[in-house]
This record gives C-alpha cells, sequence and structure tokens, in this order.
C-alpha cells in the first residue's frame, strides 16, 4: 500500500511537471494548425526545441542558483559574454579544438566569477550594486580584448562541436549535474541553502559566509562557463556596453522564475529544464505564427510572464480550493463505501 | 562639516552655472588654426571602424585636421543629439555623422548656435534630407552605394538566373528603416519574371513571398517553411541576420546572396567555393567615401569653394565593392583599405585627396567622381 | 601657549573631519566622485567643460536624468526598482507627438501620459502586492510590454522616427531648465523629508513587516509612491522629447538603467531605508552626464570610455555602498 502511494505520488509530481511544457505544446499546437501551419508537431520541431531549451536551461541554471542562495547576480550576462569572447578566440588562435574551448570557457568562467565573489566580499557592497560595477567592467574589457572583434566561429563545425546536437547534451547534463550535485550533495550546498534561509542565525552558528560565496561563486562559474561554450557556439557575439548583457539575463529569467514553481513539486533542476522547454515550446510557436520577433513578441511574452508569475503566487490558494473540492469527492466516497 | 562639505559642491556647480549663464553662446574652435572635425560611427568596433579610423588619420597631418571619433545609436534620436553636442563642446567645427533621423534637425540647430557644419557618410539622410537640403550648415552626405536599390537587385536576380537556383527566398528588413530595399526587391521579381516569361516549365523560378526581419536573426521555422529553398536573398545583412541560422539548421547547402560583409574568418572561408560555400554574394561600401564630406567640410571652414558649387546640399551615391567570386575575395582581403586598414591600400592617397580640395583647383564634379571610381574592378586596375 | 592650544584646536578640527567622514563615507564619496569629475574634466578638457555652450549641454542631459531620478527615489527608497521606466518614456514621446500632430494640443497629450504614467504607477503598486508578486515582475511585464508597443507604434507610422510639429525649444532654455528642476527637486525634498509619503517609503524600506504592524496601509503608500514616480516620468518624458522633438524605435530605452546607474552614484543604497537621500539624486545625476560629456570633450577614445566609465562607477560604489557588519550584504 505504502508502495502503491509512493508510486502514486511519483507519478502525480511527474505529470504536474510535465503539465506545463504539455500545455504550452498543445496550445501552440491548436494555435498553429489554426493558421495553417502543419509543421510544428514534427520531430524536427522537437530536434529544434530541445537543442534551444538547452542554452536556456544552463542560463537559466545559473540564474537560478544565485537566486536560490539570496542573490541577483547582475554580471551573469557579462561574464558568459566575456568567457566566451576570450575562450573562444583564444582556442581559435589554437586550433579550434572544441575541448579546448570547453577547457578554456569553464576556466575562464571561473576565474571570472571568482572575481565577482572576491570584490563582492572584499567591498561589501550589496550585491546587485557590486555586480552592476562588475558588469560594466566586464562589458568594458570587450572593446579592449581582441581588438573589440567580439566572436565569431558559428560556423567553425569542428569548434562549436557541443553547441550542436547531440553533442549540447554534454554540457547541459555537465551543468545539471554541477547544479544537483553542488545543492543536494555538498555540505557547503546545503550551508548555503541555510545561509539564504537566514543568513544571521547561519553566521552565528559558525557558517564561514565568505567562504560559501567564494564556492558557490565557483559552481556558478562552472555553469557560466559552460552557458558561454554554447552561446559562443551558436551565436555571433559584438562587444557589450551600457548594461546591455543585462538584457541576456532578463531574456533568461523568466523560465527561472516558472522552474522555481515547477520544482516546487519536483527537483527544482529539472523544474528549470521543464520550464525550458516550455519556453522554447513557446518561442518556435510564436516563430511560427510570424510573431517570433518584434513588438507582438514582446507583449506575448510579458503577458505569459505575468500571467504565470500570478498563477503562481495564487498557487496556494488554488491548491487549497481544489484542495476541498477533492477533499469533498474524497469524502463522499468514503461515506459512500460505508 | 556637513554644511561645508555641500556648501563646497554648490559653490562648484553654481560657479559653473553663472558662467553659463552670463556669457553668450559662442562655438568652441580648435587649437593653433587645426580643424577638428567630429565622426559618429553607426558601429564602436569592427573593421570598418578601424579602417576609417585609419583612413582619417593618415590624413589629418596633410589636411591640418583632427578627428575625433564617436559612436552614434542606430535608433536613439536623444543619444546621438548629446553625443553631436558633446562634439561641439570639445571644439569641433564639423560633425560628419553616418545617422540620420527626427534628431538631425536639433543637431543642425546646435550647428547653428556654434558655427558648426555638419555632413553624412553612408547614409542617404533619408528622413531629414529634403528638410535640411538647403540649411547654410548642412554640406550634403554620401550614400552607402545608390540611393535606390534597382541596380543591386537587378544584378543579383541575373546572378541567381545565372546560376540555375530555382527556389529563392527573399529577405529584407522592414521597409520603415530601409525604405531602398523594397526597391531592391522590386526589381528583383521583375527581372526573374521577365526571364520566367520565357523559360521552359521546368525551368522557371519560384520566389517566396519577402520576409521580414525585425533586427533579429532569422526565424528557424522559416526554414522549415520553405524547406526546399535553392537560395536566399538577403537584401538585409545577411552574415548576421540569415547566415547563422542556416549553420544552425545545418542547410548551408542554401546559396546566401546578401548585402553586407565581415572580415571574420568564419565567413570567409565559407564564401564562394571554400568551406561550406553558403554565401556566395557580399557587399560594401568604402570606408574612402569619406572623403566626399570630408572635402565639402574642408572647403567650407576654411572658406574656399567649388568653382561647381551645387546651389544645395546633395546626396551623392557611392561606389560599392561586390564580391562574387574567390578571386574577387582574395584582392579584397589583401588589398582594400576595409580589410588590411593599411591607409596605403587607399583608393585614394593623401595626394588625391589634397587635390580634390577647392583650394587645390578640385571641383564637385571630380569630387563626386573620386567616390564614384571604387568598385571591384578599380581596385583590380589599381593593384595591377 | 597659544600655539600649543592652535594645535590642539587643530587636531581637533582634524579628529572632527576624519569622524565625520567615517560615519558620512557615503556621502563623501558621492560627493568626491563628483568633485573629481569635475575637476579631473575641468583639465583634460582643456576648460571646454565650462564653456557656456557645454554648461547648456550639460543642462539639457541632466534635467531628465534629475527628473527621473527624483521620481525613481521614492521607489527605490522602499527597496524596489522600476526597470519599466525607459521603455515606458519611450512609448509616452511616440503618444505625445502622434498626439500634438493630430490634435495640435499639448495639454491634451500631456494629460494623456500623465494618466498613463500614474495608471501604470498604480499597477506596479497596487498588482504587486494584490497578486502577490515581486514588483520586479510588474515591471519586467510593463518593460515588455511597453517595449512591444513602441516597436508597433513605431512601425505602423512607417518610419525610422516620427516627429512633433510643434516647437518645444523654450523646454531647452537653461533658465527654463534650471527652474523645472528647482521646482521638481523642492517639491520632492519637502515630501521625502517633510510629508507620510517620504516617511513611510523609507520606513518600507527599511523594514516593510515593521511598518505594516505599525498600523500603516503599505499598499497605499507603495502606491502612492509608484504615482509620484509616474508624475516626475511624465515630465521627464517631456523634456526628452524637447530635446530633439523626435522619438524613435529605442528612445527612453537606456532611462531604466541610466536612472539607477545615477542615484547608486550618487550615494543611494539599492535596499532602501532611512539611509535614503535626495541629494543622491540630484549628485548621482550630475555625476552620471559629467562622465558622458566629459569623457567625450576630453577626447578619450571610443573604446577606452567604457572602462573609465566602469573604473569610476566601480570605484565610487566601493566606497559609497560598502556596508559594515559581518554580513554580506544583499
Amino acid at each position: 500500500m505504502i508502495m502503491k502511494d509512493k508510486i502514486l505520488e511519483v507519478l502525480k509530481r511527474t505529470g504536474l511537471t510535465l503539465a506545463f511544457p504539455a500545455f504550452i505544446f498543445v496550445v501552440m499546437l491548436i494555435l498553429t494548425l489554426a493558421n495553417g501551419v502543419t509543421y510544428y508537431a514534427s520531430l524536427s520541431t522537437l530536434k529544434q526545441v530541445i537543442t534551444d531549451a538547452s542554452l536556456t536551461t544552463v542560463i537559466a541554471l545559473a540564474i537560478y542558483l544565485q537566486f536560490k542562495n539570496g542573490r541577483f547576480d547582475f554580471s551573469g550576462g557579462a561574464t558568459m559574454i566575456l568567457s566566451a569572447i576570450i575562450a573562444g578566440n583564444i582556442t581559435l588562435q589554437s586550433g579550434g579544438s572544441p575541448v579546448l574551448f570547453m577547457a578554456l570557457a569553464l576556466a575562464v568562467g571561473v576565474l571570472l566569477s571568482i572575481l565577482t565573489a572576491l570584490a563582492y566580499i572584499i567591498t561589501k557592497v550589496p550585491v546587485i550594486i557590486c555586480t552592476i560595477a562588475l558588469t560594466l567592467v566586464y562589458e568594458s574589457l570587450t572593446y579592449l580584448l581582441f581588438d573589440a572583434e567580439g566572436l565569431n566561429v558559428i560556423s567553425s563545425s569542428g569548434m562549436v562541436l557541443f553547441g550542436r546536437s547531440p553533442y549540447i547534451f554534454i554540457p547541459l547534463l555537465l551543468a545539471l549535474a554541477v547544479f544537483v550535485f553542488f545543492t543536494y550533495f555538498t555540505s557547503e550546498g546545503r550551508r548555503a541553502k541555510l545561509l539564504s534561509g537566514n543568513q544571521k542565525v547561519a553566521v552565528s552558528i559558525g557558517i564561514k559566509e565568505n567562504k560559501n560565496v567564494l564556492i558557490t561563486y565557483i559552481v556558478c562559474g562552472v555553469i557560466l562557463g559552460l552557458g558561454a561554450l554554447i552561446y559562443g557556439s551558436q551565436n555571433i557575439i559584438n562587444p557589450q556596453s551600457n548594461l546591455s548583457t543585462s538584457s541576456i539575463l532578463f531574456s533568461y529569467i523568466v523560465p527561472v522564475f516558472i522552474g522555481m514553481f515547477i520544482g516546487s513539486v519536483s527537483v527544482d533542476a529539472i523544474g528549470v529544464v521543464v520550464a525550458a522547454l516550455g519556453m522554447e515550446f513557446l518561442n518556435y510557436g510564436l516563430d511560427c505564427l510570424g510573431v517570433g520577433a518584434g513588438g507582438y513578441q514582446q507583449i506575448i511574452f510579458g503577458m505569459f510572464m505575468l500571467a504565470f508569475y500570478a498563477f503562481s503566487a495564487q498557487a496556494g490558494n488554488i491548491k487549497k480550493l481544489l484542495g476541498g473540492i477533492f477533499n469533498r469527492g474524497k469524502k463522499k466516497e468514503s461515506t459512500d463505501a460505508n | 562639516m556637513k554644511k561645508l562639505l555641500k556648501k563646497m559642491v554648490l559653490f562648484v556647480l553654481a560657479f559653473a552655472m553663472c558662467m553659463g549663464m552670463g556669457a553668450s553662446l559662442t562655438a568652441c574652435g580648435g587649437d593653433s588654426g587645426e580643424i577638428k572635425i567630429g565622426v559618429g560611427l553607426y558601429q564602436d568596433s569592427g573593421p570598418a571602424v578601424t579602417a576609417t579610423k585609419n583612413y582619417l588619420n593618415g590624413l589629418a597631418d596633410a589636411l591640418n585636421c583632427k578627428f575625433e571619433f564617436v559612436t552614434l545609436s542606430q535608433t536613439n534620436d536623444e543619444q546621438n543629439k548629446t553625443t553631436a553636442q558633446s562634439l561641439i563642446s570639445g571644439g569641433c567645427k564639423g560633425l560628419i555623422l553616418t545617422m540620420d533621423g527626427g534628431f538631425t534637425a536639433s543637431v543642425l540647430e546646435e550647428c547653428r548656435k556654434a558655427g558648426v557644419y555638419l555632413a553624412g557618410y553612408l547614409s542617404d539622410y533619408e528622413t531629414s534630407y529634403n528638410n535640411i537640403k538647403n540649411n547654410e550648415y548642412f554640406l550634403g552626405t554620401v550614400v552607402d552605394g545608390s540611393y535606390t536599390g534597382y541596380a543591386w537587385g537587378t544584378h543579383v536576380a541575373e546572378r541567381i538566373i545565372a546560376e540555375g537556383h530555382k527556389n529563392i527566398g527573399m529577405i529584407k528588413f522592414p521597409s520603415y528603416a530601409f525604405p531602398h530595399q523594397s526597391e531592391m526587391d522590386q526589381a528583383f521579381r521583375e527581372k526573374i519574371a521577365e526571364y520566367n516569361a520565357t523559360a521552359a516549365d521546368g525551368d522557371k523560378i519560384t520566389m517566396t513571398a519577402t520576409t521580414e526581419l525585425q533586427f533579429q536573426p532569422l526565424a528557424e521555422s522559416y526554414l522549415e517553411e520553405n524547406p526546399n529553398l535553392d537560395a536566399i536573398f538577403a537584401m538585409c545583412a545577411g552574415v548576421d541576420f540569415v547566415y547563422p541560422t542556416l549553420v544552425k539548421k545545418n542547410k548551408t547547402n542554401i546559396k546566401l546572396y546578401t548585402a553586407g560583409f565581415s572580415t571574420d574568418n568564419d565567413v570567409l572561408n565559407n564564401f564562394g567555393t571554400s568551406g561550406n560555400g553558403c554565401i556566395q554574394e557580399l557587399v560594401f561600401s568604402n570606408v574612402e567615401a569619406i572623403t566626399y564630406p570630408l572635402v565639402m567640410m574642408i572647403n567650407k571652414i576654411t572658406g574656399h569653394e567649388f568653382s561647381d558649387n551645387p546651389s544645395e546640399a546633395q546626396r551623392v551615391d557611392s561606389s560599392q565593392i561586390i564580391i562574387t567570386n574567390n578571386e574577387q575575395l582574395n584582392l579584397v582581403k589583401t588589398k582594400s583599405l576595409y580589410c588590411t586598414g593599411n591607409v596605403n591600400d587607399a583608393f585614394l592617397s593623401v595626394d588625391d585627396v589634397k587635390a580634390l580640395l577647392a583650394e587645390n583647383g578640385g571641383t564637385h564634379a571630380k569630387l563626386v567622381e573620386a567616390v564614384q571610381s571604387m568598385d571591384i574592378d578599380d581596385l583590380a586596375a589599381l593593384n595591377n | 601657549m597659544e600655539g600649543i592650544k592652535k594645535d590642539k584646536n587643530m587636531q581637533n578640527s582634524f579628529g572632527k573631519v576624519m569622524a565625520y567622514m567615517k560615519s558620512h563615507i557615503s556621502d563623501v564619496a558621492a560627493y568626491a566622485g563628483l568633485i573629481l569629475c569635475v575637476t579631473v574634466f575641468s583639465v583634460t578638457s582643456g576648460g571646454r567643460l565650462w564653456s557656456s555652450y557645454n554648461i547648456s549641454v550639460l543642462l539639457e542631459s541632466v534635467c531628465v536624468y534629475m527628473i527621473v531620478a527624483l521620481g525613481a527615489l521614492f521607489v527605490y527608497s522602499m527597496g524596489y526598482m522600476d526597470i519599466s521606466v525607459g521603455s515606458q518614456m519611450g512609448v509616452y514621446c511616440l503618444l505625445i507627438i502622434l498626439i500634438v500632430n493630430a490634435t495640435g494640443s499639448l495639454i491634451l497629450a500631456f494629460a494623456v501620459v500623465l494618466a498613463l504614467t500614474l495608471l501604470c504607477g498604480a499597477f506596479n503598486g497596487f498588482v504587486a502586492v494584490w497578486l502577490k508578486l515581486p514588483s520586479i515582475v510588474t515591471s519586467l511585464f510593463l518593460m515588455f510590454v511597453f517595449g512591444g508597443l513602441q516597436m508597433l507604434i513605431i512601425e505602423s507610422t512607417g518610419q525610422n522616427s516620427i516627429s512633433v510639429n510643434l516647437s518645444l525649444s523654450i523646454m531647452l532654455e537653461p533658465w527654463f531648465i534650471l527652474i523645472s528642476i528647482v521646482i521638481v527637486a523642492a517639491v520632492v525634498f519637502y515630501f521625502f523629508n517633510f510629508t507620510k509619503l517620504g516617511k513611510y517609503t523609507k520606513s518600507i524600506g527599511a523594514n516593510e513587516l515593521a511598518t505594516a504592524q505599525c498600523g500603516v496601509n503599505t499598499t497605499k503608500w507603495k502606491v502612492i509612491a509608484y504615482m509620484v514616480f509616474g508624475v516626475c516620468v511624465a515630465i521627464g518624458t517631456m523634456f526628452l522629447l524637447a530635446r530633439t522633438g523626435s522619438a524613435g524605435k529605442s528612445t527612453g530605452s537606456s532611462y531604466a538603467m541610466d536612472v539607477m546607474l545615477s542615484l547608486i552614484l550618487g550615494g543611494m543604497p539599492l535596499s532602501g531605508g532611512m539611509k535614503s537621500k535626495v541629494r543622491s539624486a540630484i549628485i548621482g545625476s550630475f555625476t552620471y552626464a559629467l562622465l558622458s560629456n566629459g569623457l567625450i570633450i576630453s577626447g578619450v577614445d571610443i573604446n577606452m570610455v567604457y572602462i573609465i566609465k566602469a573604473a569610476v562607477f566601480f570605484i565610487v560604489v566601493a566606497i559609497s555602498c560598502r556596508e559594515k557588519g559581518v554580513f554580506l550584504p544583499r
């Protein structure tokens, strides 16, 4: 009986987790079919969505890791862009090995994240202000390195191996593994959770906050490095200025919000993956409808985000309401049985 | 102490205000007779920027000029006005701006106040030209290629017909931003229709409806919607907005004919018969075209005038480099100022530019001829 | 004897100065940043910083930053931020142009924009509380919606940018700008320091729960704070439009970040609370506008401009926003 309950619980949670992308897919399928688009429900679409969701997931995980620990790191986008530019250009000059690209992206991502953490720890400036300052610094470096040429390696098929299916799943799985391992299986991960829950208590019971922040940033650096690898493999990167990299962050923040909610009925990392999938189904559907870019896309995106967030914020009430209905049903059933 | 600090700052600011309010508005001249010219480019980095800087700095001493480079926004009028104002404040006697928009009239008003001149570079000043062509502070502009898009549209259609492509994707930027791309589109379709009128049924060329890109990369679904394309005519900057999608979707077998250029090896190594052979045509305007506004400006500031000076500010076409094969690409890579950044590779030497000045007997006709004699054949001739 | 007394007095004064510096490091850094910019650019620009023309240029660009930043003060003092203000201003500029060109009435256009800013303010303040959303989410929503609207409006006009058929040049006269800034600053100063609005917004920033538990209707004051910000946005938009008389696809887009950077440069803590001061908006706006202007008139290379701005910003915030205590500030 207990086993059965457990299985039912797992199935229920899995169903709830997958409900989001499934719902989006069905809605977009109906809309595309109604508009005469027949190729939305195809294997090619699925492949494309999964590939695109990989990058979304990795970046969302990096944002989420800091979120989860009570911080909003503004410099994530700049760290990723600068890592991609430095790692990509050095790799290009050294023959274009994809493994070297990955190793360098990880190294630079970690290095820049350590710098961010140190700046935060040493200056003791509120994290959002400190990371805004570092974003400006990292962005300005994109103009000073490699003749301000940015990075364009998209068609160097060997070098961008990890930006394409199926190899893209290697950085994706690595990022997920690092996130899950750190969050659930390390003492620092658990300490980070304590710190985000109640900073004062956590510090007073002896958790070394500086060390914890540094380690969290290193982990975040690894994920951002993997993000840089995929992003640099798929996009032409130009030098950035005036906090323009923050738009990268904001464009990937919606899956974080949604992933946090979905994660409440599942493992949060899976929530982010599933949210990313759902968002890519939405994006691809909008593309098919001819509103994948421009004004309408922005408005639809904004409304979708608000609606979802409002829904998730009311989740407790909805659950209570649904719970009441279900319980009434159950009570009735049990009465009948009696 | 707090009050003292406040007072200090207030004093400094008040001093500044008083100076500002008390004095009349005056232009800020350059030092030692040197002509300082502000150059506002629409990009802040890249080979075109490097080449423009190198070219102008190479001419600076001989022309007794000094150049100050700034970046303009492609869509933010207010920011562009602020930048132009700061250049005037910095002592520029002339402004050469690559951007036009609703802000141009207000910049010209600033120019009037300060006695500074404005000219355009690689821009047709579509928004303002008719309203400002008679403004004494506007000296004209040199266009990014031809003012109309008909010639290039016809040229690409001829190539497509010659190459035997049958299913063509048509992509451009929105008309509100690039109105002349509609002319390219129209000319292309007319030429193809002309061909189709006499072609056998199996040889006829089909074209998709023209897709407008909202300054974002081509949607991947486009290639699902149009699965049988042989070639794409991207009137917009296809290297940046179309090619990445073709690569991502592994559809580099589709041939890309596009405006724009890039010195990235990623692009150059996949041109013509090289690499994946996706990119078949690239186009760019020469940075030496800046000679037109530069000469017009120096003439005006030094008080000289061409004998055939136009009565109103002109909008002058410039010749473009159109690259259609690997041989031409190789020539451009090794011998054009755009790619090498070497001022010695420029179409016009320091002496050539000096000779174009009114004070040295130059004429407007010669100046126009100079900026219209810089195509791929001219480059080949120059290096033979 | 008198010498020793003098020495002691001097030591005392020095000690007082140091003690003041230490306890007001945030203010000192903000002032020092401004004075440093003024001093350095005075030298590097060869005196052009002080030319009459440049002063009027500076006033023109400072006024928009400052008016919007003064309004934003109420929102930031609660520890919130509004990242939609840039795209809102872009849409408002376009609307003013369209309305003025259609009706010839600037007053009507301003009234419409004011109504919209108040509506957005109410939305940001009330909907966030009502739906239990973080303020960043409603602000992000408005950013997406207004950004989209801006693109659609400009596309519908068929032009890259549109111009207003009415001269707004009087709004660019230095005296008009100065008077406007002084009036807005005075009103904001009054409301921020001498009314319940300022008291409660700072109090919400310091501890929202405690404020609510003291019987303050925090929702009401949040809505009012956002609406006051809206009024300043509407006024700032008028000045923004007056600058070029035109608007395009990304007019105003940079203002959300510019205003935030200005406030931070002025020593504003983004967490809000009692340390929030009106001078943050004033000093920060001047420093921010000076940085952009001074670097160009000093002839600094384009690629170096960004790193210099970043370095100045980093140094100022590292000093002005440094927090004491054993915890890392969030």
